[in-house]
């Protein structure tokens, strides 16, 4: 069948970066939001990222409203919402759990991912909702998606977000797993120490219509590593798997990619195999960064939040420098510590995540 | 948009508190890969097991996800003891799914979603969506396994602790021959009430054409 | 002193490893990848188990290496430095 063109018409996102707006002023200024936080785990300094100000699901109907705004509809009765979060309301039960030893005045409604839908619903009334939760991967796989929905003309207008809070089960569960910076994080370094883990909200909204603003959603695939649960496989099977399959989804050659918008948390183990998915299908070079190292990872929200950074660069044909590297550990990516204006037709968005789940999405500017 | 879809195989397993007699040594002969399994993990293996199928895309659907691991993390910062990095591994609503692909080395698309009650609704439609897309038979399991310690103290309505429901499905030119009537199934989370309609409506017959929304 | 067999028990238990009973771990063949074949996230486990058991903390991955490489490395060490 015919695969309708999907266009990114508009979008809003908040980290502790600020909003899109100054998340890009802060990208291109190599200025990151994360603080060293003791507030979770008294004996262990965590990097992380922080919101400045606003309670979570406020923000998430704000970042919402303001998407709305942009889009020039009059409401989202015609939209389907489709959610990544792998979160939801943990954070919730956590604090009453903590003050009461007992699971009695949880709301298991609002436990689970689907509160994140609830409240936009209660807040917007979408046409539809849905809610993927596959880790790290969740809004990237959202909006893979919402893609292919509006390809076979199965909807015209998605509206994708990405949301997940901090909570003291992320933060502690990456520190268990040795992998959580007490520094700001620092993507591709040489001898680097990990990740930071942040809060983020981010809302993209897909339709089947161009505008003169459009970044266009080109292609999209997804791979499982099958290697193990938290480790990537060395070899990069699977990302590369994933990089390979959205360039062919986009109708496009590997050496059409002008930019990469990496995974990048700052682990040791996700970088370097990273580094090798890259260098292997993409020879010719393209400039990479993480942004992780402004934003921290954002975990489920990371792909719609990366998908705002990807568009907002193609708009401006502005790469963004890799933030907070001094000696990178693969010298065969290209890693700019400053950010490039150049002509950016397409860029390519990864994410991967437990369980060996890998995403990746193609965007392309206008032609 | 509604297509059409011929459902292939289909499975389902539920106990009041834990289904026994999963096969997992037979299904999961690598111990090392078998202790590791959550509750939800060996239902969904089984239930794959059920259906025949190991190859090919996976959309899998948990309302709960894996709430013993969640349990254990929460517990365990609330005492002030350490965390299990097993749990934490193992906390993800996509566990499930990922140890399957590890079981079978299976690299294709895995997407899990949670969508409280509509769960398995929604598991049908990015089902049929990923069938058709890819031109191929796809895996559809659901599943809740809420079987902890104190789980009463929340639950006063789903009877059965562990269930899960399985179905494979591929796109198909042929005319829908089975209608899908709503039910209300006493007893199971509601988040698997679509998929146990269409177990339903399909039970005992083979070549059920059912129209699927996307 | 902890014995060979007491230390194998504890493990079995700690890695769930079902179905195995102390008789079929070498005590000189590897624990990681090889030999037993755990993996890095059961390491983490070790490690937390060797604090809350024996008071054994180590400064660096490299010791701690050391340690793990077998059955009776890990004894040996807990018998020297655990608090028993």
């Amino acid at each position: 069948m015919q695969k309708k063109r999907v266009f990114v018409n508009a979008y809003e996102s908040l980290s502790c970066a600020g909003n899109s707006a100054e998340l890009m002023e802060a990208v291109y200024a190599k200025k990151s939001g994360i603080t060293i936080d003791t507030s979770y785990m008294p004996e262990h300094k965590a990097g992380l990222g922080i919101f400045a100000t606003g309670e979570f699901f406020a923000s998430l109907v704000a970042v919402t409203q303001a998407v709305l705004r942009k889009s020039g509809l009059d409401d989202f009765k015609e939209t389907l919402l489709i959610v990544g979060s792998s979160v939801g309301g943990i954070g919730k039960s956590e604090q009453i759990f903590f003050k009461e030893q007992s699971y009695k005045n949880i709301n298991p409604k609002e436990h689970a991912v689907s509160v994140i839908s609830d409240t936009l619903n209660g807040a917007f009334g979408f046409k539809e909702s849905r809610s993927i939760s596959t880790a790290c991967t969740s809004s990237t796989n959202a909006l893979m998606l919402g893609q292919r929905l509006i390809n076979i003309g199965a909807y015209d207008n998605v509206l994708v977000v990405g949301a997940d809070a901090l909570c003291y089960t992320t933060v502690c569960g990456f520190q268990a797993l040795g992998v959580l910076s007490d520094e700001k994080c620092t993507p591709f370094q040489k001898g680097r120490k990990g990740m930071n883990v942040a809060e983020g909200i981010a809302a993209v909204l897909l339709q089947d219509r161009q505008t003169e603003e459009s970044v266009e959603l080109c292609g999209s695939a997804g791979s499982s590593d099958a290697f193990h649960m938290t480790n990537p496989d060395p070899e990069a099977g699977g990302a590369i798997s994933c990089m390979q399959k959205a360039i062919e989804d986009a109708g496009i050659e590997p050496g059409d990619i002008d930019y990469v918008n990496a995974h990048g948390t700052g682990t040791p183990a996700n970088d370097t195999v990273e580094a090798l998915a890259v260098s292997t299908l993409l020879p010719h070079n393209p400039c990479m960064s993480s942004t992780k190292a402004i934003t921290g990872h954002t975990l489920g929200a990371s792909g719609a939040l990366e998908a705002v950074i990807a568009c907002e660069v193609i708009k401006r044909q502005k790469i963004a420098p890799q933030a907070s590297l001094q000696e990178a550990e693969n010298m065969n990516v290209n890693l700019p510590l400053e950010a490039v204006d150049q002509k950016i037709r397409y860029v390519l968005s990864n994410s991967f995540a437990f369980g060996g789940n890998n995403t990746a999405l193609v965007f392309g500017a206008l032609k | 948009m509604k297509m059409n879809f011929m459902i292939k195989a289909m499975a389902k397993v539920t106990a009041a508190e834990s289904c026994e007699n999963l096969d997992e040594k037979r299904i999961v002969p690598m111990m090392m890969l078998r202790r590791r399994l959550t509750r939800s993990a060996r239902i969904m293996v089984y239930l794959a097991d059920r259906c025949g199928f190991s190859e090919g895309p996976v959309v899998y659907g948990s309302a709960y996800g894996e709430m013993q691991a969640t349990a254990d993390i929460v517990g365990a910062i609330a005492a002030k003891e350490a965390i299990s990095p097993t749990a934490f591994q193992n906390s993800v609503y996509n566990t499930a799914p990922s140890y399957f692909s590890l079981l079978h080395k299976n690299r294709e698309e895995m997407i899990t979603v949670s969508s409280g009650d509509a769960t398995s609704a929604n598991v049908l439609q990015t089902g049929a969506l990923q069938a058709l897309i890819k031109g191929r038979e796809v895996l559809l399991v659901c599943s809740e396994a809420i079987n902890i310690p104190n789980i009463d103290e929340v639950n006063s309505c789903t009877e059965y602790l562990e269930s899960g429901v399985a179905l494979t499905l591929v796109p198909t030119e042929a005319e829908a021959n089975t209608e899908v009537p709503k039910k209300e199934h006493k007893g199971y989370a509601p988040s698997l009430w679509a998929m146990l309609d269409l177990l339903d409506a399909c039970e005992g017959r083979s070549g059920c054409v059912v129209a699927l929304e996307l | 002193m902890i014995t060979t067999e007491r230390l194998k028990s504890e493990l079995i238990e700690l890695f769930n490893l079902e179905g195995v009973n102390a008789g079929e771990i070498a005590e000189d063949a590897p624990l990681f990848h090889e030999g037993l074949g755990l993996d890095s996230v059961d390491a983490i486990e070790l490690t937390i188990f060797l604090d809350n058991e024996y008071g054994i903390v180590f400064s660096n991955i490299a010791e701690s290496e050391k340690v793990f490489a077998s059955i009776r490395a890990l004894q040996d060490y807990i018998n020297i430095h655990g608090k028993l």
